[in-house]
């Protein structure tokens, strides 16, 4: 079984990542042009788990010149962008710094130096300072992640979104695009947020393509991934799958379960993380805890009670999270080579 | 246009009809203090670690409605093993392959936790969304012996906590002891399960032959009363 082949037409995965870093520099408050980058790999007939690995461009960069609080929405101020009134549609606001470094708030709307994002930023929400960096970009969607299908068979095969406990499953036709199976609806700009997981479900073994064009970018900052209670909580790193040779030390295909911080984010001996296998049976291969004590900060097997910090996880795979009764946020780390 | 739109419903509905899940596991915890029970163990009445070996089963009760539940209250608190034992659906037990899961639930196992005398262990196969239900509330029937036959004594014990339940077809609960909420046995329902010293502890079954023979006694006395 053939995975992990990354074609990067104009570069290579090492300068991109270069480039990518290159772009958030501070109060650089230009668009930056991303190199064109996609990656594709074979899918087994079945049902398997994936992430994208890639973002769009950063649309702007810099600090907020100031912040206003409130519920819903909010609104951050930028003195002289000069954007284009309601611009921004279906794009998002991505905080660079502090405490909340990572995390992903919608674009309800922009003016020409102020844009509204979803979510409370002061002081009885995630409570900004209102001076922190942040990136724009455009959200990544089915219908850019999946240009023409990303080679998913029309109207058969299928990718389901997890926000809640049954999903959102959607097809790809010929002539339309991407719709809502349930809701029969165009869904080509439903977004796919960085980190979150995509069931695919295919009925024979598919090359898929992921990006191309607008999700093209390399992620070099981590991310905060909301996981809710109850809900199908489907995640993985934002890092595009790079090599199919495993014991290449510079790009390797696999991380190991302890480096992908869930130790700091799961309640020990009590949340878990289950990981599914990717043959297209979707069978679970283990559910894994943190250690209470000794040693503490272990991730282990709830199966055979053996350490599994070490245990590789494929790049690219996402793997399912199950927490009480409390939301949180998953920060996903940075692991570009 | 018509004939297509009527392939893509036709194309919905089949995949309505199949629709994802998979098998997920169930693990049993004892934690150390890291949430509002702090670093509670299951004990036996008098205060004792339970024995290795002892029967710890993982299942579900049918709801009779209303909030509080109070039919299926009134025979959770009960002390008649076979009136509770009829209406639990086992998931798995000590013994691996009861149930509908399979696996192994180990008393006193220290891997991963600073409990030295907790309940450690998980079931596998437990296919959520298919065999067992969505929304189903988890249980965590303890007994002081190694087979209910044996046991004088238990309690049963649940949470709140979305971990305790069968939410979704692809995550897995985690009966962590940190989270119970409630605990049932001949000695009531506790709300917040916890006793004096901090513990789960089991409750002792009452002979049922005393208020039988009491209750036995008393129709009698009324009966010769009523002559």
């Amino acid at each position: 079984m053939k995975y992990n082949i990354m074609k990067f037409p104009l570069l290579t995965f090492a300068s991109l990542g270069a480039l990518a870093l290159s772009s958030v520099t501070t109060n650089a408050q230009t668009a930056v042009t991303g190199a064109l980058g996609y990656y594709t790999f074979d899918l087994p007939a079945g049902a398997s788990m994936w992430t994208c690995g890639l973002v769009t461009k950063s649309d702007f960069s810099g600090a907020m010149t100031s912040m206003t609080g409130a519920s819903p929405n909010s609104t951050i101020n930028q003195t002289g962008a000069g954007w284009t009134p309601a611009g921004f549609s279906n794009h998002y606001v991505e905080i660079r710094e502090g405490a909340w470094e990572g995390l992903i708030l919608d674009i309800v709307s922009n003016g020409a130096d102020s844009v509204v994002v979803a979510g409370d930023l002061g002081a009885s929400g995630f409570n900004l300072a209102g001076t922190e960096k942040y990136l724009i970009r455009k959200h990544a969607t089915l219908g850019t992640i999946f240009p023409s299908g990303g080679g998913f068979a029309p109207d058969s095969d299928s990718i389901t979104l997890y926000t809640t406990g049954t999903g959102s499953t959607y097809q790809y036709a010929d002539g339309f695009g991407w719709f809502d199976t349930d809701l029969l609806v165009l869904a080509q700009d439903t977004p796919v947020y960085p980190g979150q997981g995509m069931v695919f479900n295919i009925g024979s073994i598919t090359t898929v393509t992921i990006g191309g064009n607008e999700v093209s970018t390399v992620k070099d900052t981590k991310t905060l991934i909301p996981l809710y209670s109850g809900a199908v909580n489907v995640v993985g790193l934002v890092n595009p799958l790079v090599t199919t040779d495993v014991s290449d030390p510079i790009y390797p295909s696999t991380v190991p379960l302890g480096m992908m911080g869930f130790t700091s984010v799961l309640a020990p001996s009590s949340e878990s993380v289950n990981e599914f296998s990717s043959d297209g049976l979707l069978s679970l291969v283990d559910n894994y805890q943190s250690s209470d004590a000794p040693p503490s900060g272990v991730m282990f097997s709830t199966i055979s009670f053996t350490d599994k910090s070490l245990h590789p996880i494929q790049i690219g795979k996402a793997l399912v999270l199950t927490i009480g009764s409390t939301d949180k946020y998953y920060s996903a780390p940075v692991l570009l080579p | 246009m018509k004939k297509r739109q009527f392939k893509y419903l036709f194309a919905a509905y089949c995949f309505s009809m199949g629709s994802l899940h998979a098998a997920v596991s169930i693990s049993v915890n004892t934690t150390a203090a890291t949430g509002p029970n702090g670093a509670a163990r299951y004990v036996s009445s008098s205060g004792a670690n339970l024995a290795l070996g002892n029967l710890v089963r993982v299942g579900y009760f049918p709801s009779f409605g209303g909030s509080p539940d109070a039919g299926q209250e009134a025979i959770l608190t009960g002390s008649d093993f076979s009136a509770i034992d009829s209406l639990f659906t086992p998931l798995g037990s000590e013994n691996a392959a009861a149930g509908t899961g399979s696996g192994t639930i180990t008393i006193v196992n220290p891997a991963f936790s600073s409990q030295t005398n907790g309940v450690r262990g998980s079931l596998t196969n437990v296919d959520a969304g298919g065999a067992v239900p969505l929304s189903t509330q988890l249980y965590l029937w303890v007994f002081n012996a190694e087979s209910t036959g044996a046991a004088d004594e238990w309690a049963i014990f649940t949470s709140s906590n979305s971990l305790w339940s069968v939410t979704t077809a692809l995550t897995s609960p985690s009966l962590t002891s940190d989270n119970i909420t409630v605990s049932y046995s001949s000695a009531g329902k506790l709300d917040g399960a916890m006793t004096v010293d901090g513990n789960f502890r089991l409750a002792p079954i009452p002979e049922p032959s005393v208020p039988l023979f009491g209750l036995v006694g008393a129709m009698v006395f009324a009966f010769r009363r009523r002559r």
